[in-house]
């Protein structure tokens, strides 16, 4: 147990996580070159497509030390992005130490103040990293200054390397030996171990990642999970170092993945302690906090036979990701669907395209929402996560917020104002982080956040700043239910809630919008946004003067019916609100907005 | 008694290709012009000698083809087909193709009507359609037509140009009166897919009139007809009394004909064949196998649309429900029941115990009537 080093790799996105852990992992000659695939960490294809982490990887790494003895390292890897931020927790409740990488010519960013609050919030040791010190544009002083200003870390403690070349990543690990201490506890004591994460593998079943406090684990044993108490004879139990490999037996600060014959990952929470069924611990270690969906949207198939096979493949992406939820819903314009909700916008984003590419499914993605709170009268509180389950009457909603932190070069400062005023938001604190940066701290409506804050703010610093943010609760707000309708006709997946002050430009624009898509039909249509009884907007297609084709070429007749054809085809593909007929791509095209 | 059935001929060459058309029509192909009148002459050779009451030469423009090779072609159909005494024999002619003298040589091998396309009288409007005549072109071809003796002239005009206005349209339908065809043909221009003027018109190049525009282009062209007398006979046709053309006709009554050349269709003894579209192809076929035709195979919901879709044309004959009866064999208003109560609800069609009959409404929107009757 003294030779033991549990740590994971905290970092900005981009400052050189996959490479250092790459770099490492040869050190320690992990894998061989033929095993070798770059960046081995990030396993799932839209990871590394994206270059970024979204399940927590672990492996195990053996490290002869400059004192000549050998050491056990449990690298544990976190996601790099804000709405992962729950299992970058999950991960940190595995270590005793963290290194927290900077990158040399970025410096300090969002992500790394985030990050670093959560290491020092669970006690770890940090052993602060400025990497990609071999880069031209490499400015050490500045990120030391950033260390000592803004971190209050002596910066005499920072490690200098470059995950690349693989400059001092040696002396990295000496540091871990030395600065990281050795996990604790009783190898002969009741068992106590934290579920870190589980997930569906076709050829093992169910994996359960965990890291045992106490106790020691063994093959032969009938486990318990405290929370649920379900108990489970165990099959089979291993380390990742860094593939699957069958271990014995295991005791404190190991971290192993088992098998039990358990039959689906719902019936593991993340978070939960596993102990001895016959000899179970008396009580069981702090769990974490569940996450939460903040974002919801409306999926639905293009293609209305394909129900069947989205809910399948929602199913199957819901073995290994629990975080999301979905449930069925109908909308009279989109027809068969579900609602899901999404611990943040970048998750929905990968959901949906790994249903898009996994599964083949052709999409169709409402505008994302968030959930309300709603007090319909004193003592009835509901959360709502669908615009068209606000009821006529309640006394107060309430909408989420979120603090964000921006870290920016202070030439965008303006245009960040700027937005911020936009959305809403409100200025918390605004403080200098050496000669040209800044660090803005705003409180943000969630919902204004979710449409397309990251966007714009991207925009409006040509991609110069970074954001974190953590949810600061619900507040009051003038919020309205806007609908859209058709003749009359509410179009279900069209209404929003929006704050009042922009219903009517919110309004205007999808009526716009609508009247450029909705073809021309046998009658007059009149589309309107409404707020209850009130029509903020209102715009006409105009009836269509006359369908006749001009011409039946000779004898050919084939090219009449082909047409026909077309017009049927075109149909098909048309949703029928009240007795207006809607291209899908109509919907598309201002749900896509 | 010889079998009856119309006689249309396909003569695939032009001149130029005008930016709109998508029909097979193909310019600088005239050395086939020779071996594609021997394979015609051929086809026509192995066909049934037919009782023609109407022959069709159509294209393409037919009047591109050399004054010696169409009296050859005139020649073989008089000699191997029946025509009626009162045949009505018709070729299509563009502007600038052919002088009195063709004229003349046509008319002593009974051709009796010509179908001028002139689509417009205006310069600037020619151009952007890419035709290659003018104005003046028009009314000479017209002039040594009636100077050769024709008594019985169509001109067909396209409104919804490019750059064509209200006030364009109404000097064309103008000009055209003045020169009292017996029959006239008004089509809106359709845009059709893969052509050049709609990648012109996707680049911005050019532009068309409005849909409201274009829809009071039509209303003033049947309009100014209709006050010089012509009857509005089928959605983009026009006759003096007794001038409607029998050939087309006889396509929207379902009557049989048969189809020769290039790209042409028949519809004989209820069976519809195809022959190809690419001209060497169709020469290599009637080479080789002396035949180029293949079936459409249809079935019997194809055949009833098919019928109706060309029936409803003629917006203003009455359709009994025994002549469809007889035709199609189907209880056609027990069939149809629904969706002819619908569209009379809708103000769509007039319906009697025995007929129906299309509305002034009907007419405008024939495609959605069509529609849903095909949904049964």
């Amino acid at each position: 147990m003294e030779n033991i080093r549990n740590f994971s790799i905290i970092a900005h996105v981009d400052h050189g996580k996959s490479t250092l852990a790459d770099r490492i992992l040869d050190i320690c000659g992990a894998i061989t070159a033929r095993e070798k695939k770059d960046q081995l960490l990030d396993n799932m294809e839209l990871e590394r497509e994206r270059g970024i982490t979204i399940k927590a990887q672990t492996v195990r790494l053996n490290y002869t030390a400059e004192d000549g003895k050998e050491y056990i390292f449990n690298l544990i890897d976190t996601p790099g992005h804000v709405d992962f931020s729950y299992e970058v927790s999950r991960s940190l409740k595995a270590c005793e130490g963290v290194l927290l990488l900077i990158d040399a010519s970025q410096g300090i960013e969002a992500q790394t103040l985030a990050n670093l609050h959560l290491a020092t919030e669970h006690n770890l040791t940090v052993i602060p990293v400025i990497n990609k010190i071999d880069l031209p544009n490499a400015d050490l002083d500045m990120v030391k200054h950033q260390l000592e200003d803004i971190l209050c870390i002596d910066a005499e403690e920072a490690i200098l390397t470059s995950g690349k070349s693989g400059i001092g990543v040696k002396d990295l690990l000496e540091a871990v030996v030395k600065r990281i201490p050795p996990p604790k506890g009783d190898p002969a004591g009741p068992l106590k171990a934290l579920v870190l994460d589980s997930w569906y593998d076709s050829y093992r079943g169910v994996v359960v990642l965990a890291r045992i406090f106490e106790g020691t684990l063994t093959p032969a044993m009938k486990i318990r999970f405290m929370g649920t108490g379900t108990e489970y004879p165990m099959t089979q139990m291993g380390i990742f170092a860094p593939f699957a490999r069958e271990v014995k037996s295991a005791g404190p600060g190991e971290v192993i993945f088992l098998n039990a014959s358990i039959k689906t990952v719902a019936d593991t929470k993340v978070g939960d302690t596993v102990t001895d069924a016959a000899n179970p611990a008396p009580a069981p270690l702090e769990g974490f906090k569940e996450a939460r969906p903040m974002v919801f949207s409306g999926l639905y198939p293009v293609e209305g036979d394909k129900y069947g096979a989205l809910r399948e493949a929602l199913e199957k992406l819901h073995l290994n990701d629990a975080s999301f939820e979905f449930l069925p819903e109908t909308s009279a314009a989109l027809g068969f669907g579900f609602r899901c909700g999404f611990l943040g916008l970048l998750h929905m984003e990968i959901i949906q395209e790994r249903l898009e590419r996994e599964f083949n499914m052709n999409l169709i993605t409402t505008s994302p929402t968030v959930s309300y709170r709603l007090t319909v009268m004193p003592g009835d509180v509901r959360i709502i996560d669908n615009p068209n389950s606000l009821p006529e009457h309640y006394e107060m909603i309430e909408e989420p917020v979120i603090r964000a932190t921006i870290f920016t070069p202070d030439e965008y400062l303006g245009p960040i104002f700027a937005l911020i005023e936009e959305k809403r938001g409100v200025q918390e604190k605004l403080e200098y982080i050496g000669v040209k940066r800044v660090m803005v701290v705003a409180l943000l409506p969630l919902n204004e956040v979710v449409l397309d804050f990251f966007d714009k703010l991207k925009t409006a610093t040509k991609g110069y700043a970074s954001v974190d943010y953590e949810n600061h609760g619900y507040q009051p707000a003038q919020l309205v239910k806007m609908d859209i309708l058709v003749n009359g006709d509410p179009i279900d997946a069209l209404g929003f809630i929006v704050h009042k002050d922009k219903a009517y430009n919110f309004g205007r624009d999808i009526v716009s919008k609508m009247r450029e898509l909705i073809p021309r039909q046998m009658f007059d249509v009149a589309i309107q946004a409404a707020i209850g009884s009130r029509v903020i907007s209102r715009e006409t297609v105009k009836a269509l003067r006359k369908n006749v084709l001009a011409k039946c070429y000779g004898g050919d007749i084939t090219r009449k019916r082909k047409l026909l054809e077309k017009q049927k085809e075109g149909k098909k593909r048309m949703k029928q609100i009240g007795n207006v007929e809607i291209p899908q791509s109509a919907f598309l095209a201002v749900l896509k907005r | 008694m010889p079998e009856k059935a119309s006689i249309y001929l396909h003569i695939p060459f032009c001149r130029s290709k005008c930016a709109y058309c998508d029909f097979p029509s193909f310019a600088g192909i005239e050395e086939l012009m020779e071996p594609y009148t021997a394979a015609l002459a051929r086809e026509i050779d192995a066909a049934a000698k037919l009782q023609a009451p109407t022959v069709y030469i159509g294209g393409g423009t037919p009047s591109y083809l050399p004054a010696p090779l169409m009296e050859a072609l005139l020649k073989k159909v008089i000699g191997h087909f029946y025509l009626e005494e009162q045949v009505e024999f018709t070729i299509e002619a563009n502007p600038g193709t052919a002088s009195e003298s063709n004229f003349r040589l046509w008319r002593r091998n009974r051709v009796n009507r010509l179908s001028i396309g002139v689509q417009s009288f205006n310069g600037r409007l020619l151009k952007n359609i890419g035709r290659g005549h003018n104005a003046a072109d028009a009314r000479n071809t017209i002039a040594a037509a009636r100077a050769a003796g024709f008594d019985n002239l169509s001109i067909d005009l396209i409104y919804g140009l490019p750059g064509q206005t209200l006030s364009d349209l109404k000097e064309d339908m103008r000009t055209l009166l003045g020169l009292w065809p017996e029959h006239a043909s008004v089509y809106q221009l359709i845009l059709e897919e893969g052509t050049p003027l709609e990648k012109m018109v996707d680049k911005g190049e050019v532009s068309l009139p409005d849909d409201d525009e274009t829809f009071e282009m039509g209303e003033a062209a049947t309009g100014a007809l209709a006050e010089a007398g012509y009857g509005h006979y089928e959605i983009s046709n026009y006759a003096l009394p007794g001038r409607e053309c029998r050939h087309n006709t006889a396509y929207w009554l379902g009557k049989p004909f048969l189809g020769l050349g290039s790209g042409a269709h028949s519809f004989i003894n209820g069976r519809r064949l195809a022959n190809p579209e690419n001209v060497q192809e169709y020469i290599q076929l009637m080479e080789s196998k002396g035949s180029a035709s293949t079936e459409i195979v249809t079935d019997e919901k194809a055949r009833t649309i098919d019928y109706l879709l060309m029936r409803l044309r003629l917006i203003n004959k009455e359709i009994s429900f025994k002549e469809v009866g007889d035709t199609l064999s189907v209880d056609f208003k027990g069939h149809f029941n629904i969706p002819l109560t619908k569209l009379q609800a809708g103000g769509y069609i007039t319906l009697t115990d025995s007929s129906f009959r299309l509305s002034n409404k009907g007419i405008r929107y024939l495609d959605n009537i069509i529609l849903e009757l095909s949904k049964v």
